[in-house]
């Protein structure tokens, strides 16, 4: 090999943590699942299925403005059918973040790849948003970025002059296609951090959801609070809630909070608590 | 400033009913110190601890007199190279340091620098831009050693970096751990289950087996230590029936016996170094064809053996 003794110099740089290294993991979790043939295939059929024709149509079906009726039920679109708040849309959702999340941890498991990160000055919070950071940048482009599509096709065309009023209305589908986006992840990264295997991890996650729902469906005929047990209904009232609109009076507003917590806080905490704590990494 | 690299205190891990560490103490100096252990003994868990990845669950243990656990300011101190072959096998080897790097925190400009110096000091700079699966365990080695060197750390912690190595890597990297002390001043701890390798880089070793040190200090005590016990030696050929008189008359030789239809011979030796002085000339004197002779008891499991009870 020849070793170079002379070349070698001490790096004197800053050896203390750096903030925003968690962003150096999402980007490489970005890179890798972009390179995957598994998410391009689902992105394509997502696509075809639930975005193009919306995006396609909007120019050629001018309206007065955009509105949060358009964007959530496709109301004055040339389809008619529920956008966001359409059944296809929650689907792909889940499957798609079953997908991502299925490996973004069992593989460090079963790899024991976690020396990598640990050994370094890095926080078990710094991985963790760096796994979420990638998983969201990778849901976003089914999840926010083509209703943001639709949105800005709809204001390129608009005839009215209430520009102010869909530009307001177009920063709520962004802020509604990222929460699409995160909704789900916490508990898709959890399931991922119990085995070692892909596949029980993202058959786990979407089976999760897709029994959530049913359960609901069930129960909600004694009380209407169980709808708030199904996801797609949660996600539902969320984009609600963030385009201005109440609950239902029949929901509980106490409920509603806590099964977003459910969902969210509790599986990102309990993974914290297992990474941190219980010795993942060893 | 601490003169310890590294020090534990009364230091315990177990995994569930496993124990990785039980109750160990060590103190190692500045230099290089080399800990070897047969596979399991606690090695790796050592480094998981030193480099805060796991965190105790009795005693305490300092690197360059601080607590790993979340330090970031140690940690950052600390270069890992750790015995894990699951590189990056789809990325190229610059990526892939690149990322290391970018871990750590270094910016563009002075990461590229870094990968540049550190690949061309470990001779990895030749195939950097490589996919990783076409490496050989030897590449695969330099390249976490690059890893380990990127953000120029005081001290290394080397878990097993010669495994897998062929014989010239193993000579080359051997050079370079020693040299990344003599020449850069970086304090080194290495692990390895082949005590011989372990010898050609330092003097300083500690034994440990079943996660506590057993022995520790200058490996040539260690060594007076294991040859006052007797070793077996095995001489393997042909007409060694004459020899096997000729070492019977020896006062050092314990016993003899016979395997494989007296082609093999096992000599019992109390002074081993007597018996390889004097081996030469009982073969000339004999005419023994001899095709291979080697020492039973030259493996570490015979000198943890011998540190633990005795046992053969």
């Amino acid at each position: 090999m020849g070793i170079e003794r002379i070349e070698y110099k001490t790096w004197k740089g800053k050896k203390t943590s750096f903030s925003k290294r968690f962003f150096v993991i999402g980007e490489k979790i970005f890179l890798n699942k972009i390179n995957s043939k598994a998410i391009w295939i689902l992105l394509v059929i997502g696509y075809i299925l639930v975005h193009v024709f919306t995006i396609a149509s909007a120019p050629f079906y001018p309206r007065e403005e955009l509105t949060k009726e358009l964007i959530l039920d496709g109301r004055g679109t040339l389809i008619g059918a529920p956008y966001l708040k359409g059944y296809f849309f929650y689907l792909f959702t889940i499957i798609l973040v079953s997908v991502v999340c299925s490996d973004i941890l069992s593989q460090d498991i079963k790899e024991n790849s976690f020396v990598l990160y640990f050994s370094r000055p890095l926080r078990t919070v710094d991985y963790i948003a760096g796994k979420l950071t990638g998983s969201i940048m990778i849901m976003s482009l089914f999840c926010a970025l083509p209703p943001i599509l639709v949105g800005s096709s709809v204001i390129a065309t608009q005839t009215g002059n209430n520009y102010m009023g869909s530009f307001g209305i177009l920063g709520l589908t962004t802020i509604a296609g990222v929460l699409t986006s995160f909704i789900f992840l916490p508990y898709a990264v959890l399931l991922s951090s119990f085995t070692k295997r892909k596949a029980y991890s993202g058959i786990g996650t979407f089976m999760t959801f897709f029994v959530l729902d049913i359960i609901s469906d069930i129960f909600t005929n004694f009380n209407t609070n169980w709808r708030l047990v199904s996801p797609v209904n949660l996600l539902h009232y969320s984009y609600d809630i963030i385009y201005g609109t109440e609950l239902p009076a029949e929901i509980n507003s106490t409920l509603y909070v806590i099964a977003v917590i459910m969902l969210t806080i509790l599986p990102l905490f309990t993974l914290f608590i297992r990474i941190h704590l219980k010795g993942v990494k060893g | 400033m601490t003169d310890f690299v590294l020090e534990a205190n009364n230091l315990s891990k177990w995994y569930g009913d496993v124990i990785g560490i039980n109750s160990l103490n060590l103190k190692i100096p500045e230099g290089i110190t080399g800990i070897v252990g047969p596979n399991g003994a606690g090695k790796s868990t050592i480094f998981k601890l030193a480099t805060g990845m796991i965190k105790p669950n009795k005693g305490e243990i300092k690197v360059l007199g601080e607590n790993p656990w979340l330090n970031d300011k140690i940690i950052g101190r600390i270069g890992f190279c750790p015995d894990y072959e699951n590189l990056a096998d789809y990325s190229t080897g610059s990526r892939f340091l690149h990322y290391i790097g970018s871990l750590h925190g270094l910016k563009k400009e002075e990461l590229d620098e870094s990968i540049a110096r550190t690949s061309r000091l470990v001779g990895a700079d030749d195939f950097l831009n490589r996919k990783i699966e076409t490496y050989s365990k030897g590449m695969r080695q330099r390249l976490k050693l690059a890893a380990t060197l990127l953000h120029d750390p005081d001290v290394l912690f080397l878990d097993e970096p010669l495994s897998g190595a062929d014989p010239q890597a193993r000579k080359d990297l051997i050079e370079l751990i020693k040299n990344l002390h003599i020449e850069r001043k970086h304090d080194v701890l290495v692990s390895s289950h082949v005590l011989s390798e372990i010898e050609r880089m330092t003097n300083d070793i500690v034994l440990i087996h079943k996660g506590r040190v057993i022995a520790s200090g200058d490996i040539s005590e260690i060594r007076s230590l294991i040859d006052e016990h007797p070793h077996r030696i095995v001489i393997e050929g042909g007409k060694i029936d004459d020899l096997a008189k000729y070492l019977l008359d020896l006062k050092y030789v314990v016993s003899l016996s016979f395997e494989d239809n007296k082609r093999r011979l096992i000599v019992e030796v109390e002074k081993a170094d007597n018996f390889f002085k004097d081996i030469p000339s009982l073969i000339n004197r004999t005419g023994a064809d001899i095709f291979e002779m080697y020492s039973k008891d030259d493996n570490l499991q015979a000198v943890f053996n011998y540190l633990v009870g005795g046992k053969r």
